[in-house]
């Protein structure tokens, strides 16, 4: 066992991918749905427990190379693991964890098919290829690994119960396939043009021989790409229906992952594969990105406050605060940076908590039609509560953690002397008040539109739990922003200063 | 051992809602008699600081000026919430605690941020007072109220990031208004204030409040704003003519008011004008003269807030042109509203004399004589609207036919202990003035301020006579009055409307200018129109992404063309 752990130790960046990649056609094989439930979980627990590991392991050396099959580097695939790496590997292996927790409730709710164990074993192939786009240090791989957590996601999407899933998660195929190829295309101009894969070496040889107009070629196709992925606005209009038709644990797990990771690539891909010089100096990136933020961050939130369907709502609201990241992402500086982890952070645990209360309630009321919530905060106390602290961070309350994140990014836009962005955000800000305000109208004041379900059904440990997890962090995290402030500015200075 | 003030009312307002119904109205007035007397056995030299994100946050400090205001706070606190005993909804009655603590918690903040922190709870905590009345109207005014209070918040957050990004320094302090972010800070001071067309917030929600919560109300919120302009911008001259100004518009306003809650609400604009103005001269007379004023206002103004309140709360009714005659039937009620009239009016040996004479004394040292005239105008304004028109309308002039029973006993026992300190402080103001920032000079009753304020009350009361009898004085007509608030009442719905409908069109325009262009490439694309919440056709999604590419790519072609780039 003593000789056990310590080589154990030196593989766990490959066993993060590795171990619910293997661990996932046993949930379809042994074909029971409560195996594989039970499988389900105990894997994202096992991977959390992995992410703290390496966690342990990067305070004692700041950055793990792992080579996979022993191959070195340029020619053999790389597995790289960072302050960055890990931060992100913790939020989505935690939001994953508390998922599986409550996927467990959800059998009888909004689940069609999805009862199968096949469901299962694209649930883990998902955040398999999650993971996987995070720990790995060649650019080839992050698409091997988008399109498998893609095309599980597009299976997930279509187990929904209603008819519409189908067609969600087909729209969702057809922007994803094209996001895919334009991510493949500039990775196929870049090894064109430089003959390697490894973004490490990459970014040395462009930094050498300088950019030309192929690499201007596949950063546009890039940005567009991922873009895609990340649903930054004007191209995000698969997700709404996505997370709308989806079972209601998936778009908890989607809402806290897949969005995020996408995000992650972004920042990776531009600071250490084609260079903040290059992409913020000579290409006006940070004009693009910024100037896209504006508009999503202004538009979407009063498109959220016309929609009838809460969560599609609350996904409309996820394309908003995706813009804030983008736009911290957008101004190239270390706080810059910093403001965005920070958002991925807190928007990946309270948009989850969100999802989830809602799912409790579509579960209990069968409707998530605005209207039919007429004082649904009365019978339903528990979740409205956490729905409304959770709304009440989207606009950035002090006291919640989306204040600590928009604070760092007015603080961020102040620094990089573009104060007047402060006023976009303070008004998305204003305007996600108007739609949280709308639905705490109705659910806290107005009167009753459906008649009571029969005996209010009682919140299972499997629903409270991971709810209760999720609030707690974010009002920790609200009051004692010290932790996740340094954790995020840490990441970012890693990011701009390798090996410093 | 002591603590924060605002520490003790939030964990009271967590214990009060645990507790059973029978229990709960004791731990409310508990709380603030404990904080009292906390505050009063407080080392007053104490301060906390925590760092927060590399800043050094200040949530507590203390000194003169912020001790007075938490006295005042307590004292108003306790008053409000004997009046509020027969309330038993769970808002109000967390409201009733969390509201006080968050005006404590903003005099006794070091820093802009704390404050702001501070200045959202009060505007959080205190709309259930309005929303609790539970009528469309008073709905509707809160979320004005709301939406209002918040903004000078955000203006606040604004000012505080200028500041602190052009110096470092959030601390709260004297301000120069030429320091970069001060000018937000003053407007954010102002909303709350209730300054010249900043004021509709005021006269708009108070008077829909609840009986009661339009005596916690009228306490906190404005005071909150005095403090900290005297905290902040002491000496500002605009300030003068600001408050000039405040003293002297509401008056007419006043007047032609049917509903008697908001002939208050513009009395109130009128006393703050006193303050402000007395803050913009600056000397210490008239600081001096200003929080004494504050002080004695929320005492004498809740005093006649709550016989109003006693008076809605018995007959459902307060418009002036209903009301009328209750003095047959609520004596007491009219008696304690006659002294609370007497104070605000400044008869000597009642408060308002001690205090408002302090400002206009301080106005004449510093030889502001046509600012002087108008607030003499002012004074002899107040006697005529909050001095004879309250008590006489509700409860002389015609008779309304109404028999209501005398107002209840926790009522009258609330309004008793404001009319006693009305009259403590108005014959004995040097308990009061021994505890004012400044050392205090000053002889309230000598010959000249005695005579002058006794010939002003004469004559206005010879002009309220004379008046009536004549007929030209403004009936009470159940009537809307016309006030700057229509600027956010239909201007501001009429910008959003605009808005709305261009940012509908900007994102059709640019869905068309892409579809249109494809359209030239392939002719189906022509047929279809989305509208604006519908999801976009596959092929729309793809349009969009190749669309967004292509401005991309023509982006990056230029500036790759760009000299140097």
């Amino acid at each position: 066992m003593d000789s056990l752990i310590p080589a154990l130790e030196n593989h766990l960046p490959i066993l993060q991918v590795i171990v619910p990649l293997l661990i996932a056609p046993f949930c379809m094989i042994l074909g029971s749905r409560r195996l594989a439930r039970g499988i389900m979980v105990l894997t994202a627990g096992i991977m959390l427990a992995i992410t703290l590991g390496l966690a342990s392991l990067t305070l004692q050396q700041p950055v793990i190379t792992y080579d996979l099959g022993g191959w070195a580097a340029p020619w053999g695939i790389e597995y790289r693991v960072d302050m960055l790496t890990v931060f992100i590997l913790f939020t989505i292996n935690l939001v994953h964890m508390l998922a599986s927790v409550f996927c467990l409730g959800r059998q009888d709710g909004n689940l069609g098919t999805a009862a199968r164990p096949a469901f299962y074993t694209a649930w883990l192939l998902c955040i398999a290829g999650l993971n996987g786009m995070v720990v790995t240090n060649d650019a080839f791989n992050v698409f091997v690994f988008l399109e498998i957590s893609s095309l599980a996601t597009y299976t997930l999407i279509s187990c929904g119960r209603e008819p519409l899933a189908l067609l969600s998660a087909f729209r969702y195929l057809v922007a994803g396939a094209v996001g895919a190829t334009f991510i493949l295309l500039s990775i196929g101009l870049l090894y064109m043009q430089t003959g390697t894969l490894n973004i490490s070496d990459l970014s040395r040889v462009i930094a050498e021989r300088g950019s030309d107009r192929t690499i201007i070629l596949a950063l546009a196709f890039f940005i567009i790409g991922v873009g895609v992925k990340c649903a930054v606005f004007p191209l995000h209009d698969w997700l709404p229906n996505a997370y709308r038709f989806a079972p209601d644990s998936v778009t908890v797990l989607l809402s806290g992952t897949a969005t995020k990771v996408a995000l992650y690539v972004l920042i990776r891909f531009l600071h250490d594969l084609f260079g903040a010089d290059f992409g913020f100096a000579e290409m006006p990136l940070d004009m693009v990105l910024v100037v896209t933020a504006i508009f999503g961050l202004l538009l979407v939130p009063f498109i959220a406050l016309r929609e009838s369907n809460l969560k599609r709502m609350f996904a409309w609201s996820s394309v908003a605060q995706v813009s804030y990241i983008v736009m911290g992402i957008g101004l190239g500086t270390r706080l810059g940076i910093e403001a965005a982890l920070l958002h991925l952070f807190n928007h990946a645990i309270v948009k989850t908590a969100i999802f989830m209360a809602v799912g409790i309630i579509i579960a209990r009321t069968g409707t998530a039609r605005i209207r039919h919530l007429g004082g649904m905060a009365h019978r339903h106390r528990f979740a409205s509560c956490i729905m409304l602290f959770g709304g009440l961070s989207l606009i950035g309350l002090p006291g919640t953690v989306g204040f600590v994140s928009k604070w760092v990014l007015v603080t961020a836009v102040v620094d990089k002397g573009w104060w007047w962005l402060a006023i976009p955000i303070l008004a998305g800000s204003l305007a996600s008040a108007a739609y949280v305000w709308r639905i705490v109208e109705i659910m806290w004041t107005k009167p009753a539109v459906l008649k009571p379900e029969a005996p209010a059904a009682r919140l299972h440990w499997v629903e409270w739990l991971p709810l209760s997890v999720l609030a707690g962090l974010a009002l920790w995290f609200g009051l004692n922003a010290s932790l996740i402030t340094g954790l995020a500015s840490s990441a970012a200075l890693g990011l701009l200063n390798p090996g410093g | 051992m002591t603590n924060a003030p605002f520490l003790i009312f939030f964990a009271g307002a967590a214990i009060a809602m645990a507790v059973p119904l029978r229990w709960r109205n004791g731990v409310l007035l508990a709380v603030p008699v404990i904080g009292l007397a906390n505050l009063l056995a407080m080392d007053p030299s104490q301060q906390w600081t925590i760092e927060w994100l590399g800043l050094q946050l200040v949530p507590f400090t203390s000194d003169r000026l912020s001790f007075i205001f938490g006295v005042l706070f307590h004292i108003a606190a306790i008053l409000a919430t004997i009046f509020a005993w027969h309330v038993q909804d769970r808002p109000q009655q967390a409201a009733a605690l969390l509201y006080p603590g968050s005006a404590l918690g903003a005099v006794f903040a070091g820093d802009l941020l704390t404050l702001f922190v501070f200045w959202e709870c009060l505007a959080l905590s205190s709309v259930f007072f309005i929303t609790a009345r539970g009528t469309p109207l008073a709905i509707k005014a809160a979320i004005r109220y709301l939406v209002i209070q918040v903004l000078s918040g955000v203006l606040l957050l604004s000012g505080t990031l200028v500041m602190l990004d052009h110096s470092g320094q959030i601390a709260v302090g004297p301000l120069d208004i030429s320091q970069p972010g001060a000018k937000l800070l003053l407007l954010a001071f102002g909303i709350k204030a209730a300054f010249p067309m900043l004021h509709n917030w005021l006269t708009d929600a108070y008077p829909e409040a609840t009986p009661s919560g339009t005596v916690f109300l009228c306490a906190f919120t404005t005071k909150v704003a005095v403090y900290i302009l005297a905290r902040t911008f002491s000496g500002l001259d605009l300030l003068i003519y600001v408050g000039g100004i405040m003293a002297c518009f509401p008056i007419f306003y006043a007047v032609i008011e049917n509903d008697l809650r908001r002939v208050l609400g513009y009395s109130m604009i009128n006393q703050i004008g006193f303050m402000v103005c007395g803050i913009g001269i600056g000397t210490e007379l008239a600081v001096n003269g200003a929080v004494a004023h504050a002080f004695n206002d929320v005492l004498f103004k809740g005093l006649l807030l709550m016989s109003m309140g006693a008076v809605l709360f018995r007959t459902g009714e307060m418009r002036g042109s209903e009301l009328g005659g209750l003095a047959r039937t609520m004596p007491k009620t009219t008696g304690l509203c006659i002294v609370g009239a007497a104070s605000i009016s400044a008869f000597p040996l009642f408060s308002g004399f001690v205090s408002k004479s302090m400002v206009m004394a301080a106005l004449l040292i510093e030889h502001h004589e046509i600012l002087w005239l108008a607030m003499l105008f002012a004074s002899a304004g107040v006697f005529h609207h909050a001095g004879i028109k309250i008590p006489y309308f509700a409860f002389f002039a015609h008779d309304s036919g109404k028999r209501p029973d005398e107002a209840p006993a926790h009522m009258l026992v609330a309004m008793s202990l404001a009319a006693v300190l009305c009259v403590f402080i108005g014959c004995y103001p040097w308990l009061l003035y021994s505890h004012l920032p400044f050392a205090v000079d000053y002889l309230p009753f000598d010959i000249p301020h005695v005579v002058e304020q006794l010939q002003i009350l004469f004559f206005s009361a010879l002009a309220f006579v004379w008046l009536q009898l004549s007929g030209i004085y403004p009936p009470e007509l159940r009537s809307t009055n016309l006030d700057s608030e229509w600027l956010y009442r239909k201007v501001c719905p009429a910008v959003y409307a605009v808005y709305y409908r261009s940012a509908q069109h900007a994102r059709k325009g640019f869905y068309h200018a892409v579809t249109g262009l494809a359209g030239m490439l392939t002719p189906m694309a022509r047929q279809h129109s989305y509208h604006l919440l519908m999801p976009w056709s596959v092929r729309g999604i793809v349009m969009i992404t190749m669309g967004f590419l292509g401005i991309i790519l023509l982006l990056f072609y230029l500036y790759s063309r760009l000299p140097g780039g």
